[in-house]
């Protein structure tokens, strides 16, 4: 993978780890600066960084690596810009697709498949308490208040409903 | 927050994260340890995803149950029912009396129309007022609520108001009441 002077990295080689790695990185860095446009940066400046010394990685550990420089580029540009907190469903699906290619699209209608069926399947209880978090953007105490039910039960329905998604969305693996 | 953390705690703590409900504290360190852990870079991205996935769905698929404060339509509809039935009865007897008064002077009888008339909107009223008198106590504690059209007073209450003093019924050619407006014009 490494260029014949051996001191940079054969494109083709980035560009393949781009295709492997580079929608779990932007999950990663939405996560991280809670802005899509500022992890699109980060993420092309992460993959800037391959370019120029990609070949210090070690080939069994290059996700490690793309993630740990992402994670690097998402610090810097985050003391550069003030970033302002979005709210996830903002942060994560206010995006837009037209940069996606049809197999990220396709992959994202997989997992939305996924969790749809997931979330049929969880209690009515930790459905709705999913469902008012991340959907309706609700406050846990807000929900709590609205169930008329404990702040600590919403928590404990919201943990254990997240593990039931988790889990599914890990069996894609 | 321990560095230690079972899977499960670490995707609670990556969403908490996330959703921007850890403290100050707890971001600063679980930020630390995003620079070194990869397992928990993982976590972070994965639950961006779930919350993609979740946030992109359409409402309608999950059926969700109502929550507090929606409308249960059974009982609504059994209580405006019964409201209704009140008020005929009341449509009734004010009209038994209305023609009862009708034998005696013209200027009393139409006072006593009108206060019948006022009586039976009051009812009307205080009736819906009263809606959940009738609603039941083990189906939830949300009040009913109904649009405006669904309490309008109905036409024939309205008509029943305008009965003139002699006591007759103004009705429209195929036995309905008739419009207000025209009822105002007699």
């Amino acid at each position: 993978m490494r260029t014949a002077d051996d001191s940079r990295i054969d494109p083709d080689a980035v560009d393949a780890w781009y295709a492997q790695h580079a929608q779990d990185l932007r999950a990663f860095l939405i996560g991280v600066l809670k802005s899509d446009d500022l992890a699109a940066e980060a993420l092309q400046a992460a993959f800037a960084k391959a370019l120029e010394s990609g070949h210090t990685a070690r080939e069994e550990s290059i996700r490690g690596w793309l993630f740990r420089v992402a994670y690097h580029e998402a610090m810097t540009l985050r003391r550069k810009q003030k970033v302002h907190d979005k709210s996830i469903r903002k942060a994560a699906w206010g995006r837009s697709r037209d940069s996606e290619s049809p197999t990220e699209r396709t992959e994202l209608e997989e997992t939305k498949t996924r969790v749809e069926q997931a979330l049929a399947l969880l209690p009515e209880e930790q459905r709705k308490v999913v469902w008012m978090r991340i959907y309706e953007e609700k406050t846990f105490s807000q929900i709590a208040s609205e169930l008329n039910a404990p702040l600590g039960t919403v928590l404990t329905r919201m943990r254990l409903a997240l593990r039931k998604l988790h889990s599914r969305l890990d069996a894609k693996d | 927050m321990s560095r230690l953390q079972e899977p499960a705690e670490l995707e609670w703590t990556a969403f908490r994260y996330i959703a921007g409900e850890l403290s100050p504290a707890d971001v600063a360190e679980f930020e630390q340890r995003l620079a070194l852990d990869q397992n928990a870079r993982e976590a972070v991205a994965s639950a961006v995803q779930m919350a993609e996935a979740v946030a992109g769905l359409q409402p309608a698929p999950l059926e969700l149950a109502p929550t507090v404060g929606d409308q249960n339509p059974r009982r609504a509809t059994g209580a405006a029912l019964v409201a209704a039935a009140t008020c005929a009865l009341v449509l009734v007897g004010t009209l038994i009396l209305d023609r009862v008064s009708s034998s005696g002077p013209h200027d009393s009888a139409a006072l006593q129309a009108n206060d019948g008339a006022d009586q039976l909107l009051n009812l009307w009223a205080a009736s819906h007022d009263g809606l959940d008198v009738w609603a039941d106590a083990d189906e939830g504690d949300a009040p009913i609520t109904g649009s405006d059209e669904e309490f309008a007073v109905p036409s024939w209450m309205l008509a029943a108001a305008e009965i003139d003093a002699t006591g007759q019924w103004d009705s429209a050619p195929d036995g309905e009441a008739a419009p207000v407006e025209q009822l105002q014009h007699n």
